[in-house]
């Protein structure tokens, strides 16, 4: 006899701290060339980036929404107000940050991590920084990090206008153009070469007012030889409008350099997240993503890294849990065009209580790409019968001097699992919860451990939230 | 007048740059009834069923709807097993290939050539069924096989230029397959009378008109297959076409409870192959077992599409594909194993191995799990490019050169995909065709 | 020249980044039965890798000659036909190939002639004959599905029908009953008497050593080859292990 747990959906009342809302200057909804010229003069954006607005704005009228997904239907974009700004303005150290802001800062968890081994905390509320403090000794190393606006302007605007969407180019996809129109906030880094940050970088971001898109930003640029470990963590209260994040990361990894990227993305569920994230690795570096994604009403996420040197690798560590009322296509491209490069692709999903969760991945060897190494393992549980878990990966291989492995398992918690548990004590609701995040541990054991800590509450929350 | 087909579609579609979500093929067109000459045991009927008999009982048209269930349950119900409520059966299963295929039909009268066996008997001699296409010609066939309860009927197939043929058919002793061929026309005789239908024997023999203006021969075969409940249908297939044609092999299946079906596919030859194998598996502990093998040089292009339709409780699907891709040829494998609602206790495994022999080929590989079922087992595998280097190591310990190892590991996996093939004649005939 | 059919000269093997064998010195003469020792991780099993020409196994230093010829350039199948034989420690499996026809490429490779195949059958089933192997793994995928123990007798299937100079057996005897060894000792001593064969056990254990004559025995420790000594050096190393090398 089988046992079935029924467990309801996790209570978000928690996360769901509103603010009152404070939007000094908010814009019309829709989008024209008025409203994206708009954002260039508040931005004060250079000559070369109000054309690019301009341009991209006009790609995005020309591409159609994707035909491949999941739907986004429900999205409507002249409902929503892409650029929201509160009257916080930067403030240098935390406690200047307001008392209403760091009580939903509070409530998502955030100020333990800070405390422990924050570097600079870029948290983005809103469509603009309100908090932002690098670590002495960082910059100290030489390292740059600020907020994407100050970058276009400041010391390092040439290099920000060299390499700002050349990875992910408006046409890439319709979201893609929408971001070169409207984004707004968002980080920049830069590590020079040989410098070795040794504690991570973080930023929150948060999308806070109603029918609010966020486009922030991030670009980071990790030199020769250099190392970095910079961590994104979302979570957004939840509202009855739909929302949009489509924020854009590119990543660019120097020679022999290394870059790893986490996030924890916990968007509310009512949230379209249609993100794009890329990494551009050169010879003998490496990219590590590390990326969880449990909130979001639909989300589109694929990080793409291109390993464009010799022997550049790239490695891919994921877990989605979908639940009721989400469709979480997630999953990584992995892009060879230099001989001796290796990629590793390392996934989990988990669907439960009606959720859709589609694992979607590329591997591409081209035919410079001699004697490459692609590894993919996907698996897939399904915690009940409402639910449903796809398996879409691809494989594109074209040189003979390859070594291509891919492998994917589906399945359910096994029930010999759960009894051996049972009989050590533990009840049925806390077995198949220990069963899940056991599941999820190839990316648990990646975090700093106050992350992997908060992941397993996640997955606690959300496998028996509601039940006691 | 050619048709602009899309054929092979991915159930679940990817992004469009990767170019797999389905094939295209411009101003196909195939008006001719293609050659075949046929061997059938006694144990097994054979009927022709012409295209203005496979009219459906509720007048609906054939479709290329995915849940058939119902409209197979009616076709059952209001027709007494004959050749024609028979065909409307298998008209209503789809096809790997897709709606297109319909289409493409629809360039001339091609009639059913069904092959039925009587419940609970078991034929290990297959019937076999050889395909003769001219260079430049443009032919179709349709086939039906419908295995009634508990009976077990292998039928092979294999596909060849005409030239080629005659060289090989020399090789065969000519009077064993004349006296078969005749005991099928006998069949379609008998045939005539139950259906009801006229009997045009079985193939026209004469030659079919060459258009001038097709540079290359097109050759489509629809081949439909219903197993009753705790029925075995083998299907076994061999393409041997010279690199001038391009071949559309369409293959749609469905098994009632406890029924199975076994496909074994082997590609050796065919400029451009467009392959596609949908088998329903929609009632308790029906069995899907397909393999294939591939062996493409030169130009050629293998393009496949299987779909696993899994949703019947306790089913099982397995798809084992092995191949070889040398020169500028180039490969794309769709693998579903589609776990539908009902399909509680279901597995399904599909698993694909290439070598690759040299840096101008192309291979794609595209292995979907869908799932909507808690209870089901799911894995997919692929390996894909050069030898296992520790396989490698150990094979040249022996004394065997590397270029010697590659020639024996492709032959090996055609070899592996044939151990599956009983027939000791369909053996021979890859051997010859390897040789 | 001393005659010797193999003469290792201060070898020294890298794994990847690291460097396993340290300056192996080895001499083994036509009909000779040699015996390396050694505990797990000494480095044994890299020697015969080195020796048959993995390439994953890099050469930094030193000299192999086989017969009066150096053999470092050579490949695997080169050295092979050279009349160099490995038995694996363990055996991949080969779907698609049966072992018959396996064996038989192999010979007409070396051979650079067709053999007949009554003749080959012939002694291809006498050989199974004396392993005690079921005439029908003859016509089984090589390796696939086989016990561990039918993989060994295999392995030395193989060694009776190449009828190489020099065998190199690494573990053979390991993961087998009693009944097994015995079995793949007879087979050993099989491929002595008909050619005159020199052999080199690889081992960590000695079982497979109590019905063979051994000339040498050689202890490897760390990379290094630590102790020499006749027959009786087994029974030493039986009877107090490893300890006062390491």
């Amino acid at each position: 006899m089988k046992e079935k747990t029924w467990v309801e959906d996790v209570n978000r009342s928690i996360y769901d701290v509103k603010n009152e809302e404070k939007d000094v200057y908010r814009l019309k909804a829709g989008l024209t060339p008025e409203i994206v010229s708009q954002i260039s003069d508040e931005k004060h954006d250079p000559q070369w980036m109000r054309e690019f607005r301009q341009k991209s704005l006009q790609i995005y009228n020309e591409i159609p929404v994707p035909d491949w997904g999941p739907s986004i239907e429900g999205l409507n974009m002249d409902k929503i107000a892409t650029y929201v700004r509160t009257n916080t303005d930067m403030k240098a150290s935390w406690e200047d940050v307001p008392e209403d802001i760091k009580k939903t800062f509070d409530l998502l968890g955030i100020p333990q991590a800070e405390k422990e081994s924050l570097a600079g905390v870029g948290a983005q509320y809103d469509s603009e920084l309100v908090y932002h403090n690098v670590k002495a000794e960082v910059a100290a190393q030489g390292v740059v990090y600020t907020d994407m606006e100050s970058a276009l302007t400041g010391e390092y605007a040439e290099m920000v206008k060299s390499h700002f969407m050349k990875l992910v180019p408006p046409r890439d996809h319709k979201f893609a153009a929408l971001h070169g129109a409207v984004w707004s906030g968002g980080s920049f880094v830069y590590v020079p070469p040989g410098v070795k940050v040794d504690i991570p970088l973080q930023s929150y971001f948060r999308l806070n007012a109603p029918g609010a898109g966020q486009f922030e930003h991030t670009l980071i640029i990790v030199d020769e030889g250099a190392d970095l470990h910079f961590i994104e963590g979302c979570s957004a209260p939840k509202y009855n409008v739909a929302n949009l994040h489509a924020g854009c990361v590119e990543l660019f990894v120097g020679e022999n350099a290394r870059l790893r990227y986490s996030t924890i993305e916990n968007w509310s569920k009512n949230m379209y997240n249609l993100n794009t994230k890329r990494a551009r690795v050169e010879a003998g570096g490496k990219i590590e993503w590390v990326s969880g994604s449990f909130g979001s009403h639909v989300s589109y996420l694929y990080p793409m890294s291109v390993l464009a040197g010799d022997g550049a690798r790239a490695e891919f560590t994921g877990v989605t849990f979908a639940g009721k009322g989400q469709n979480l296509d997630t999953g990584a491209k992995m892009m060879h065009l230099a001989p001796n490069t290796s990629s590793y692709m390392n996934t989990r999903s988990i669907s439960k209580g009606g959720g859709i969760s589609t694992f979607r991945s590329s591997v591409t060897v081209m035919p410079k790409a001699k004697h490459s190494k692609s590894s993919v393992s996907c698996q897939s549980l399904m915690l009940d019968r409402i639910s449903r878990s796809d398996t879409i990966p691809a494989m594109d291989i074209r040189t003979s001097d390859a070594d291509i492995g891919h492998e994917a398992k589906i399945g359910r918690i096994s029930d010999d699992a759960v009894f051996y548990l049972m009989s050590r004590g533990i009840p049925e609701d806390e077995a198949r919860a220990m069963i899940v995040s056991g599941f999820a541990d190839n990316v648990s054991k990646e975090l700093p451990v106050e992350y992997a800590v908060e992941m397993n509450n996640l997955i606690r929350m959300e496998m028996k939230g509601s039940i006691g | 007048m050619g048709l602009d087909m899309t054929m092979n579609r991915l159930p679940a579609p990817t992004w469009n740059w990767l170019h797999v979500n389905e094939a295209s093929l411009a101003g196909a067109y195939a008006p001719d009834e293609g050659h075949m000459e046929a061997e059938t045991p006694e144990t097994i009927q054979y009927h022709v069923v012409k295209t203005g008999c496979i009219a459906l009982n509720d007048g609906t048209s054939v479709n290329d709807s995915s849940s058939n269930v119902d409209a197979e349950k009616a076709a059952d119900a209001a027709a007494g097993l004959n050749p024609a409520s028979m065909a409307a059966k298998l008209a209503q299963i789809p096809g790997g290939v897709g709606s297109d295929m319909e289409e493409l039909k629809k360039q001339g009268n091609f009639d059913l050539h069904l092959w039925t066996i009587a419940r609970g008997v078991k034929e290990s001699e297959p019937v076999r069924l050889h395909f003769r296409y001219e260079n430049g010609g443009a032919a179709q066939n349709a086939i039906g096989v419908y295995a009634q309860e508990d009976s077990e009927i292998t039928v092979v197939m294999d596909f060849r230029g005409i030239d080629d043929a005659k060289s090989v058919s020399k090789t065969m002793e000519g009077g064993f397959a004349g006296q078969l061929t005749e005991n099928v026309k006998s069949e379609a005789g008998a045939a005539k009378q139950k259906d009801g239908c006229e009997n045009n024997a079985f193939v026209q023999t004469e030659e079919t008109a060459g258009t001038d203006e097709a540079a290359e021969g097109l050759a489509a075969i629809q081949t439909k297959i219903f197993a009753e409940k705790g029925a075995k249908v083998t299907l076994v297939q061999i393409q041997n076409l010279e690199d001038g044609f391009t071949f559309i092999n369409d293959v749609g299946a469905s098994c009632a409870e406890g029924a199975k079906m076994e496909s074994i596919q082997i590609v050796l030859g065919g400029g451009d192959t467009y392959m596609g194998l949908r088998t329903n598996l929609g009632a308790r502990s029906a069995a899907l077992e397909s393999k294939i093998g591939y062996l493409l040089d030169h130009h050629q292009k293998l393009d496949v599409n299987y779909l696993a339709y899994q949703t019947g409780a306790k089913t099982t699907s397995r798809m084992d594909v092995s191949g070889v891709l040398r020169g500028a040829s180039q490969k794309l494998f769709r693998g579903t194993i589609d776990f539908r609602k009902g399909s509680e206790g279901a597995k399904g495994d599909e698993k694909e191995d290439v070598l690759l022999f040299s840096d101008d080929v192309v291979n794609r590989t595209v292995p979907l799990i869908l799932c909507e079922e808690e209870d089901v087992e799911g894995n997919h595998g692929a390996t894909i490019g050069r030898l296992d280097e520790s396989l490698l190591f150990y094979l040249s310990s022996r004394g065997i050169d590397e270029k010697e190892i590659y020639e024996m590991m492709a032959r090996a996996r055609i070899d592996a995909i044939c151990s599956g093939i009983s027939d000791e004649k369909t053996h021979q005939m890859v051997q010859e065709f390897l040789a | 020249m001393s005659g010797k059919l193999l003469q290792v000269k201060d070898l020294s093997v890298r794994v990847e980044e690291k460097e396993i064998l340290h300056g192996i010195n080895l001499e083994i003469g036509k009909g000779e039965t040699h015996v390396l020792m050694g505990p797990n991780g000494a480095g044994k099993s890299t020697l015969g890798y080195a020796l048959m020409g993995n390439p994953g196994y890099v050469v930094t230093g030193g000299q192999i000659v086989f017969d009066g010829k150096a053999l470092e350039e050579d490949s695997p199948a080169e050295r092979a036909k050279a009349g160099l034989f490995l038995s694996f420690q363990n055996p991949l499996e080969v779907p698609g190939i049966t072992l018959s026809n396996f064996i038989r490429s192999a010979l007409e490779q070396r051979t650079g002639e067709r053999i007949r195949l009554w003749d080959f059958r012939k002694e291809l089933e006498a050989k199974m004959e004396i392993l005690q192997m079921d005439k029908s793994y003859a016509k089984r995928d090589l390796n696939v599905g086989f016990s561990g123990g039918e993989k060994k007798k295999a392995e030395i299937l193989q060694l009776l029908m190449m009828k190489p100079q020099l065998a190199i057996l690494d573990e053979t005897d390991s993961g087998l009953d009693v009944d097994a060894v015995r079995t793949v000792s007879r087979g050993v001593e099989e491929y002595q008497k008909d050619k005159d064969g020199s052999l080199l056990i690889i081992t960590h254990s000695t079982r497979i050593l109590e019905s063979l004559h051994v000339d040498v025995t050689h202890v490897l420790v760390n990379g290094r080859i630590v102790a020499e000594g006749d027959g009786s050096l087994v029974d030493e190393i039986n009877e107090h292990g490893f300890e006062k090398y390491e």
